[in-house]
């Protein structure tokens, strides 16, 4: 496994993997998003199947990136999302988009659509690096490594709003020692 | 074993990750709701117009301000009850580059507001400028308290709105600390050659 293949397939993993795992926080949202593109409620309820796959694709990539199911698997979801993003941009009015979960507030559209690009580029460079697949041992640690980066970078936001609520805390607290006085 | 290991290592940063969400969420949520009770710090910039770049004494402050390369000047009223609360929390010795004008409705009310901060202190070291009536205010065109004006250089260069003392400490200017060097620096090897 080369370092551009296992690069490109670990970039995707963390992009599936952050995604999926948004989603499954609120996993009424692709439901409520597909039921807004205009697909019968009973079909939008399969929307909670993009969570496993989502999921499963993720975790697939580190472990067998060279896989055809594993590089097809990424090539329908990419195709679905621009897919779902080129008939939002074909409605009349916005619809949110569900991609990392209900807390952002993107709408679907063309990042959905332009998105296919990379994603295409990323299974040709698996299939023309020669991705072939790590040990056990290996992929193990990769994943390892993926989920602790993502780990790092959502605790970013985090440790910021604690400081932002201990200064709040702290501030209310001033006033009500002065009320209490 | 190696392996089974690096996967429990992997489900548990998953977990992490997740579990920072929530905590990230519920931050999100007592802020809300501390917006809607109305009780966040919501500094506002104050538009100083024609007294910015100007010099402090040209309103009644110390001369002594003209010639500081970096003050806050904090404006509080008797009357207000943030400034109270700012008051309150002061230490007796007010942090250095920080001065403070208490806008007063009469002598008396401004001794009462001394004493019951205890703020003698300050008045004594002239950092505690009591301004009777509001004139030195009424010359800069202030009616707002506690509003803090920055200054810099020996002029006055901007003002925010001081809704608490958390955000007072936060906007006071740094004092310049003197740092030990280990070994000579270039530059001054340089020097001491030639």
């Amino acid at each position: 496994m080369t370092g551009v293949a296992t690069t490109v397939a670990l970039l995707g993993a963390f992009v599936l993997l952050w995604a999926g795992l948004e989603k499954a926080r609120d996993p009424g949202a692709p439901a409520s998003t597909l039921r807004a593109l205009g697909v019968p409620p009973r079909l939008a309820a399969l929307g909670l199947l993009v969570i496993p796959a989502e999921l499963a694709i993720g975790v697939a990539l580190v472990f067998r990136p060279d896989s055809a199911w594993t590089q097809g698997g990424v090539l329908v979801l990419a195709g679905t999302f621009a897919f779902a993003g080129l008939l939002a941009l074909h409605r009349a009015e916005q619809i949110r988009c569900a991609c990392f979960g209900s807390g952002r507030g993107g709408y679907l559209g063309a990042n959905q659509a332009l998105a296919l690009i990379p994603w295409i580029a990323g299974v040709a460079i698996l299939i023309v690096a020669d991705a072939g697949h790590a040990s056990r041992t290996r992929a193990s640690a990769l994943l390892a490594g993926v989920a602790l980066t993502m780990a790092g970078v959502r605790l970013m936001p985090v440790l910021s709003a604690w400081h932002e609520a201990r200064g709040d805390r702290r501030s209310a607290q001033e006033t009500y020692r002065w009320l209490h006085r | 074993m190696v392996a089974p290991m690096m996967i429990a290592v992997a489900i548990l940063a998953l977990i992490v990750f997740v579990l920072c969400g929530v905590v990230y969420e519920l931050f999100r949520d007592v802020r809300q709701l501390r917006d809607a009770a109305g009780i966040l710090d919501r500094p506002l910039d104050v538009d100083i117009g024609a007294v910015c770049g100007t010099r402090p004494s040209s309103y009644g402050f110390p001369e002594a301000l003209d010639s500081t390369p970096s003050a806050l000047i904090l404006f509080l009223s008797d009357r207000c009850g943030t400034c109270r609360s700012i008051a309150a929390s002061l230490d007796r010795q007010l942090p250095p580059m920080l001065w403070i004008v208490l806008e007063a409705r009469s002598a008396e009310s401004a001794a009462s507001f001394i004493s019951s901060h205890e703020m003698a202190s300050m008045s004594s070291d002239g950092t505690l400028i009591v301004d009777v009536g509001g004139t030195i205010a009424a010359r800069i065109g202030l009616d707002a308290t506690p509003v803090g004006f920055r200054l810099q250089d020996g002029r006055l260069v901007n003002a925010t709105t001081v809704p608490s003392m958390r955000y007072l400490k936060s906007i006071l200017p740094k004092p310049i600390t003197l740092k030990r060097v280990n070994g000579v620096p270039k530059e001054r090897e340089a020097w001491q050659v030639s």
